[in-house]
């Protein structure tokens, strides 16, 4: 005998190896969204605290309150604005890197990743330096004569877009670089075999293929964008009110626990019918995708 | 008189210091069908690319239906390719991916139907029109790639390894079906195979490529007739090898093994005595009882007697050689058995010996 062995019942095994996983997800991630959404059902009381309830009441105002419905708009526009900037941004070089670049030159490609490897705060005060009224890129363009007086882009929506662009870039390239590298060579011959001109075969082939990859970036992107409160605070103004900085606002600075739960959990809601749209969206144009 | 479909002209072409095909040049005639044959690696699908454009020779020409191809992108050279994974556009219906060639050319919706459903009628997948590739069989994605290549009637057809997915029933049904089809179309073919039984059911002649170079084109008859080097005998494969020695007297050598089997043999120009290697095909050779005129003493021993179905492999020895001849298994000879004395009978005009 080489020792005891750990009796893993057959039946449990699938079991086991999810065990780390839902301990760190159960109570740090599922119970905190189920005691948000139990929050929503209060009622907030004036003098601080929530009186325990269940009452949609919450829900009743803020979906009857223009204020809200466009916090709401200026969210979803925003963050679907930024994954779309992101998406072109990003598909060129994943083209070029998927398809046509060499195989050292894909190297380059992991350049992409390097911002993950700062802390968001450092890029933060990097894009302050930047694109501050007095900012390089105002220094620049003021100095150079281009334009008279600075834009403003820093405590702007401006500075809001650049810099959830810039941190949510890494995740829409590997998708749709996945995507794309994904698409045999072969297919990309047989088209110019049978006369496709290059910007033919993209059009034809090689877009529709890599729509699944496009998919899955901007969900990720939109998902990232629009539950961020980091950087519309320190990057962005006050000029456009969006859902993730109101949700803390409504927590920390107004004290309305049950209202910002309310908040809270319209926003994971409308996130998940956004994602589970555009998934079913994919399973119905794109049914090849998943035998590729 | 009219141009070859193709034709390569001491083509080279080599990928850093790895030539992949070396000083090749071969001629196909319009409508004819020559398949590459040879070990992987030996450059048959370099040839292709070539053809294809998708591969720019370093030396030489290649040429179809007479005119340089040097400058024509592969686009424009109105080729049919069929690739070895089919290479079917995926979110593409089977009728999209068989009117293809026609819609990026603008041919208007009409033809293009007309076209499409003519392809599929040839190629008997009139029902799978609607289909996804994910949807079809191996057999169907193979016969959808072959209409779309089709499609614009190309005048040469490629064919890269383009049965080898398929199991060995449905890929003779596809290669019958596909050599009627050539023919009836008139389409020049040449088709890129490691198995030398698809080359020579669908070709009317046969390359054996080696390292780069072309070993010899010819047709079966020719090839297993006279082949033009010991590569050739042995990838195609069915002979006994044993080593000899040949003496050469003008037009004849006298090839003997072992000291006891003795060939007289035709001797090509150019050969001259030394240690050769004396190939003995299957119809060239037959074991008896009894001595023979070649094999007059020291019988051979059967080691071991294995069935193939329809033929028996002998393992002999022949003094100090081992020797493997595959041979009809069921003749009215009684057959042998492991520890029988055997004396080989040859056919002398029919072995081949190489140095």
């Amino acid at each position: 005998m080489s020792g005891a062995r750990i009796a893993i019942p057959r039946g449990a095994a699938p079991w086991i190896w999810l065990l780390p996983a839902l301990l760190l997800l159960l109570p740090g991630f599922v119970a905190p969204i189920l005691l948000v959404a139990r929050n929503s059902l209060n009622i907030d009381d004036p003098m601080g605290g929530m009186v325990a309830a269940l009452t949609f009441a919450n829900y009743a105002d803020i979906l009857t309150d223009l204020f809200y419905a466009r916090i709401f708009a200026n969210s979803l526009l925003l963050s679907a604005g930024c994954a779309l900037a992101c998406l072109v941004i990003c598909y060129p070089v994943a083209y070029h890197m998927a398809l046509r670049a060499s195989a050292p030159a894909r190297i380059l490609f992991w350049l992409v990743y390097t911002p993950l490897l700062v802390s968001v705060m450092v890029r933060i005060f990097g894009w302050i330096i930047l694109i501050s009224d007095t900012g390089l890129m105002n220094s620049l363009l003021t100095g150079s004569g281009i334009i008279a007086q600075p834009l403003r882009w820093l405590y702007d929506t401006e500075g809001t877009v650049i810099g959830l662009v810039h941190r949510y870039l890494p995740l829409m390239m590997l998708p749709l670089y996945t995507a794309m590298r994904k698409i045999d060579g072969a297919v990309v011959r047989a088209s110019t075999s049978l006369g496709a001109s290059e910007w033919d075969t993209f059009r034809r082939v090689v877009l529709p293929l890599s729509i699944p990859g496009c998919v899955a970036g901007a969900q990720l992107v939109f998902a990232g964008a629009i539950s961020d409160f980091v950087l519309p605070n320190l990057l962005g103004g006050t000029s456009l009110r969006l859902l993730a900085p109101t949700v803390l606002s409504e927590a920390v600075t107004e004290v309305n626990l049950a209202r910002s739960a309310t908040l809270a959990t319209l926003m994971l809601a409308g996130v998940a019918v956004v994602l589970v749209a555009t998934q079913q969206a994919v399973a119905r144009w794109c049914r090849w995708a998943a035998n590729v | 008189m009219t141009e070859p479909a193709l034709e390569l002209r001491r083509v080279t072409k080599a990928f850093g210091r790895h030539v992949a095909v070396e000083d090749c040049s071969l001629s196909l005639p319009a409508g004819g069908i020559l398949a590459l044959v040879g070990p992987s690696g030996c450059g048959k699908t370099t040839v292709l690319n070539l053809v294809a454009g998708f591969e720019q020779p370093d030396a030489g020409w290649v040429l179809l239906g007479g005119a340089d191809q040097a400058r024509v992108s592969p686009r424009h050279r109105k080729l049919g390719i069929v690739f070895q994974s089919y290479a079917l556009f995926p979110h593409m219906s089977a009728a999209d991916n068989i009117g293809y060639g026609l819609r990026v050319a603008g041919a208007p919706k009409a033809e293009i139907r007309a076209r499409v459903e003519e392809m599929a009628a040839l190629l008997r997948i009139g029902a799978l029109l609607g289909r996804l590739p994910h949807e079809l069989s191996g057999g169907q994605r193979q016969r959808v790639a072959i209409a779309r290549a089709l499609a614009r009637r190309p005048s040469l057809l490629l064919l890269d390894e383009a049965m080898s997915a398929l199991d060995r029933n449905l890929r003779e049904e596809v290669q019958i079906e596909l050599s009627l089809l050539l023919r009836r179309l008139g389409t020049s073919a040449v088709i890129v195979t490691h198995d030398q039984r698809e080359a020579f059911s669908l070709a009317d002649r046969v390359a054996v490529m080696n390292a780069g170079r072309i070993e010899q084109v010819g047709t079966a008859e020719e090839l297993f007739g006279q082949p033009a080097s010991a590569f050739v005998v042995e990838f195609l494969g069915g002979v006994g090898r044993l080593q000899a020695v040949a003496e050469v007297r003008g037009e004849a050598a006298l090839i003997e093994a072992e000291g006891r089997l003795r060939v007289t043999a035709p001797a090509p120009p150019g050969r001259a005595s030394g240690p050769v290697r004396l190939y003995l095909p299957r119809e060239a050779v037959a074991l008896r009882p009894t001595p023979t005129e070649a094999h007059a003493e020291d019988p051979a021993e059967v080691l071991l007697v294995t069935q193939l179905g329809v033929e028996r492999r002998h393992h002999l020895r022949l003094g100090s050689q081992e020797l493997t001849l595959d041979l009809p298994a069921f003749t009215d000879q009684p057959p042998c058995r492991a520890g029988d004395r055997v004396f080989l009978a040859v056919d002398p005009a029919r072995v081949h010996w190489f140095p």
